[in-house]
């Protein structure tokens, strides 16, 4: 059973940081955490991933195995999920247009929708979408952290979250940290979006704790050589059936 | 309503040291920048302790201003440019007890030290 806080977007020298999987994963261990990913984009490099889990898993960790597509036309996606789908525990888009938002919002081997500084407006069309399709939608704390105007990125934050909940689409909340003085412990964490935000303490725990593992769980489900589709799965093999002889007769 | 203490103490992690007035001027900077000067008037928020060997520390406020001091706590990224970070690592509700479990903090700095 999974237990304990996740941060799923971190982002290490391969991906625009500043320090590497050990200084992140130390870190991580010493302040709560559980559950770690490190942002890797557009590609999966499997030696990377095996080198980051061999990392994380010395600091006591777990290790998520992520990958960031950045969509920008719908042939390009398709053609990253048929690539990358079985070989990660979670797929995240970034759309860059409004048209990537919805397939975003739809397809199903999509596990969570960023929405960064270069994707389209959050919108409530796109909300009801995500809702239905039960798509989680990450939000990265270090976007206020490291804002030196904070009110436009408190007002979108505000407005994203408060359509997002609106339409029952789940929330992840991460550091988005691309060094490690953008890392924060949990419950610090939870305060920031509670004050700023407006959100329930319990909310903000969930949106760390609950959330992230449900996703985690469904992808891993979506892994699985017997899963078929959401609520089809195989789950036992039978000898081949024969029919008897007076069925056939019947038959023909 | 009485107002009751709440003690927090907090670990700072950055590549330079602080005094202890610069971080507590960090603190109030932000809560004030944040929540604004009602809330820092009310908040009671106090530095009552720091140790910039071990950049442990003690913060005390009202405790229904509590998770604003530690959100304010969190939201301070920088010291005159430099990066920082604050994480909130235990919340008392005596002075004697946060002064202790700083001291313990301090006997295992090996630990915490980043």
């Amino acid at each position: 059973m999974l237990k304990g806080f996740a941060d799923l977007q971190i982002y290490t020298l391969e991906s625009g940081g500043k320090n590497t999987a050990d200084e992140y994963a130390y870190l991580l261990s010493l302040l709560g955490f559980r559950y770690v990913s490190f942002v890797c984009f557009n590609r999966v490099i499997e030696n990377r991933f095996k080198e980051y889990r061999r990392r994380v898993e010395d600091y006591g960790l777990e290790y998520i195995s992520r990958v960031d597509l950045e969509i920008k036309s719908l042939s390009q996606a398709k053609g990253f999920l048929r690539k990358y789908r079985k070989s990660v525990d979670l797929v995240v888009a970034r759309p860059r247009n409004i048209n990537a938002a919805r397939f975003s919002a739809r397809d199903g081997r999509i596990d969570m929708i960023f929405f960064d500084g270069r994707s389209p407006k959050f919108d409530t069309i796109q909300a009801k979408l995500m809702g239905v399709n039960n798509k989680v939608l990450e939000i990265a704390i270090s976007e206020i952290l490291t804002a030196e105007k904070r009110v436009p990125v408190i007002r979108k934050l505000n407005r994203t979250l408060t359509i997002a909940l609106k339409y029952d689409v789940k929330i992840v909340l991460s550091s988005g940290a691309h060094n490690i003085y953008e890392i924060r412990t949990p419950r610090d964490m939870v305060s920031i979006i509670k004050t700023l935000l407006n959100i329930e303490y319990e909310s903000g725990l969930e949106m760390m704790r609950e959330n992230p593992f449900s996703v985690i769980l469904r992808s891993r489900e979506k892994r699985n050589k017997e899963f078929i589709m959401p609520g089809l799965k195989v789950i036992g093999k039978a000898k081949p059936y024969e029919a008897e002889k007076k069925i056939l007769d019947f038959l023909s | 309503m009485k107002l009751r203490k709440r003690y927090l103490i907090f670990l700072v992690n950055s590549p330079m040291t602080f005094s202890s007035s610069e971080v507590e001027e960090a603190i109030k900077r932000e809560l004030e920048r944040c929540f604004g000067e009602r809330c820092l008037a009310l908040s009671g928020i106090e530095l009552i302790s720091y140790d910039e060997r071990t950049g442990i520390g003690v913060l005390r406020c009202y405790h229904a201003y509590l998770e604003y001091a530690r959100a304010a706590l969190a939201l301070v990224s920088d010291i005159k440019g430099t990066p920082i970070a604050l994480y909130t690592l235990k919340v008392t509700g005596t002075k004697k007890k946060a002064i202790r479990i700083m001291h313990s903090l301090n006997l295992n700095k090996g630990l915490i030290k980043l």
